[in-house]
């Protein structure tokens, strides 16, 4: 007994290494693929957890106009109280404050314009990577308002140590013609591989922060942080129905748009690569099948003239295209699965390259590349070898139901 | 009724500037249960005239009608239909199918016709014990003789009952003794189960055979001669 399927199967094997040779450049080519994208992926979830909880949160509570103008004074008051009701909406979550200010820092030697940072270094050393990143010193204590951190670039530019002390003048904020000065001491020295952090920024505390600010227990930000980013959308709800006082909610796709924007234009580039790879496989396929039909015309022919319909003629060949395409996309699945084992494991170093930490869309990234298998892409990418190697027979089928019968038994 | 009925049937062939005449306005009956050679020196058009009755390709002017149907009325599909459901075809060569076994050959017209799998078995095995192939039914194309595949594509025409069977040269490729044993099969066929054969064919041993003689010479009957 034999139907299509097994007519089809049964032509695929008349040439076993023609077959062969494209069953396996069909699974390279989507082997290839989705090791790449699995690296890509694990990069891209590492930058998104390293940006989202060390640069914002996945739900963000700030002034509504602090994301378009970065002024002092754009802030959210009662910024405790807000903290303690996002904390009893969100108990899986870490809830931080945050404030971004300004000033210069003065040491005996130099005055550097400099951004301060007021941090809860309790929860902040649980979202940054930045207190695994002390190389003199120590992160700070909770409630430490005249302990300052340092990188090790801007240290060495003051020509300050542990211990020593810097001083930041910064307007006041109650009369901007006027300036404050506050006293810090260098708690630590840090190298986190963000230029800007290391060059241009000085840590403290919200404590140590607050007096350059107006108004009362004011922050920039705060920030609400879950283990991934499948809580945001609830998260966010959450924090719409607050009664937020006059601050904004955001979430991390709005509130770090160079992220989202640069994990897009890469998953751009990517996905054309991976097109272009696509393409080229399909030439081959193209080409192999044409010439499985031309040798086979008067074979053809033979099954025109005694009554098989054009159409079914071209099932046939359609069908040697999905069984050819089938067999392609499991072995090329598991060859992907296999690349990817070892990258998932072991990761990729570039360490030798480009140092131990590199910047990407202002995060400092690990330059240890660890992939991650997306089971629901490499379906998605298997399917579409499959698609497209039916759709690369498609050709060759039509060829087929324009042949009349004489010719391609009389065919040479 | 005639099985098949031609009148002033033409076919042209265009090479180059040059027009070949290959048939040049025939008129033929076939009658059922006939053993009918269309013979004739090579460019004839004897084998044009058969693959213009069996629908494979289609005339310059005429008309071809089998069983009262004209196949200038039918579209593709349906003259596939009517030489699947209607006709056998038998040619000189290349006539199975290299993946099936001998009787998925001969049972392939029975499964275009969507019979199910069972009755298409007991009829393959039936029509190639007829052909004298019993025991050899699992074997594949490359494991059979020449005379052997002859004899699977015999038992293929002839599996769905046609109403007509086409040869074009059926023993061109074959030894004599072959030749022999498949003219003797195909005619045993015609006697025993009346199955209606036309031959093309400049083989004598089939014209021996044959009870009607139709004698072809560029393109027109020339002789017509009943047995």
């Amino acid at each position: 007994m034999f139907s299509l399927l097994s007519m089809a199967a049964r032509n695929l094997l008349r040439n076993k290494r023609r077959t062969t040779i494209t069953v396996l450049g069909i699974a390279m080519g989507l082997s290839l693929v989705q090791t790449a994208y699995n690296l890509n992926f694990g990069n891209y979830t590492k930058l998104l957890d390293s940006g989202i909880r060390g640069t914002a949160g996945h739900v963000v509570l700030q002034h509504p106009q602090w994301q378009d103008e970065r002024e002092v004074d754009h802030v959210v008051e009662n910024s405790q109280v807000l903290a303690e009701a996002l904390r009893a909406d969100n108990p899986q979550a870490l809830i931080t404050r945050r404030i971004f200010a300004g000033g210069l820092l003065t040491s005996p030697t130099n005055t550097i314009p400099t951004g301060i940072l007021g941090i809860d270094p309790e929860i902040e050393s649980q979202l940054s990577s930045t207190s695994e990143k002390m190389v003199e010193g120590a992160w700070l204590e909770p409630g430490d308002a005249k302990g300052i951190l340092i990188g090790d670039t801007l240290a060495k530019r003051l020509g300050v140590g542990l211990k020593g002390r810097v001083v930041v003048m910064a307007p006041d904020p109650d009369d901007p013609s006027e300036s404050v000065s506050q006293l810090f001491r260098v708690r630590g020295i840090y190298h986190s591989g963000v230029a800007t952090l290391d060059n241009f920024t000085g840590i403290t505390t919200i404590e140590g922060a607050q007096p350059l600010l107006r108004g009362t227990d004011a922050a920039h930000q705060l920030a609400v942080v879950y283990d991934d980013d499948t809580q945001t959308a609830a998260a966010f709800a959450k924090a719409e129905g607050m009664e937020l006082g006059g601050a904004a909610a955001l979430s991390w796709k709005d509130a770090v748009p160079d992220l989202r924007n640069f994990i897009q234009a890469d998953t751009q580039t990517n996905d054309t690569f991976f097109f272009v790879i696509g393409f080229i496989v399909v030439l081959g396929v193209v080409n192999t099948m044409l010439m499985s039909v031309l040798e086979r015309v008067r074979e053809f022919g033979v099954m025109l003239a005694v009554g098989m319909r054009p159409g079914r003629l071209a099932m046939l060949v359609l069908t040697e295209g999905v069984l050819l395409g089938a067999a392609a996309a499991l072995l090329g699945t598991l060859l992907g699965a296999a690349f990817t084992y070892p990258l998932a494991t072991t990761g990729l170093d570039f360490s030798a390259a480009y140092g131990e930490t590199v910047e990407t869309a202002g995060v400092a990234m690990d330059t240890l590349l660890i992939a991650k298998y997306a089971p629901g892409r490499m379906a998605a990418y298997a399917v579409s070898a499959i698609v497209m190697t039916v759709l690369a027979s498609a050709w060759p089928a039509w060829r087929v139901t324009r042949m009349r019968p004489i010719q391609a038994i009389q065919h040479l | 009724m005639a099985i098949v009925s031609v009148s002033g049937l033409t076919r042209n062939y265009q090479q180059g500037t040059h027009t070949i005449r290959a048939l040049r306005g025939v008129d033929l009956e076939i009658e059922p249960g006939e053993f009918t050679v269309l013979m004739g020196p090579s460019g004839s058009g004897k084998s044009t005239l058969l693959n213009l009755i069996g629908g494979l390709d289609e005339p310059s002017g005429g008309a071809v009608l089998v069983e009262g149907k004209d196949l200038a009325q039918m579209s593709r599909t349906e003259r596939s239909d009517m030489r699947r459901d209607r006709l056998g075809f038998i040619f000189q060569a290349y006539n199975l199918i290299p993946v099936l076994t001998a009787a998925e050959n001969a049972e392939f017209v029975l499964q275009l016709q969507g019979k199910d799998a069972a009755a298409r078995r007991k009829r393959a095995l039936e029509t190639l014990e007829v052909v004298g192939l019993k025991g050899m039914e699992d074997r594949r194309p490359n494991e059979l003789s020449g005379g052997q595949q002859q004899r699977v594509a015999v038992a293929r025409a002839i599996a769905a009952d046609p109403a007509l069977v086409l040869a074009d040269e059926p023993t061109a490729n074959l030894d004599s003794k072959t030749s022999d044993a498949l003219i003797e099969t195909m005619k045993r066929l015609n006697e025993d189960l009346g199955v209606t054969f036309v031959f093309a064919t400049h083989d004598p041993k089939v014209m021996e055979a044959a009870r009607r003689v139709i004698h072809l010479v560029d393109g027109e009957i020339v002789e017509d001669q009943r047995k």
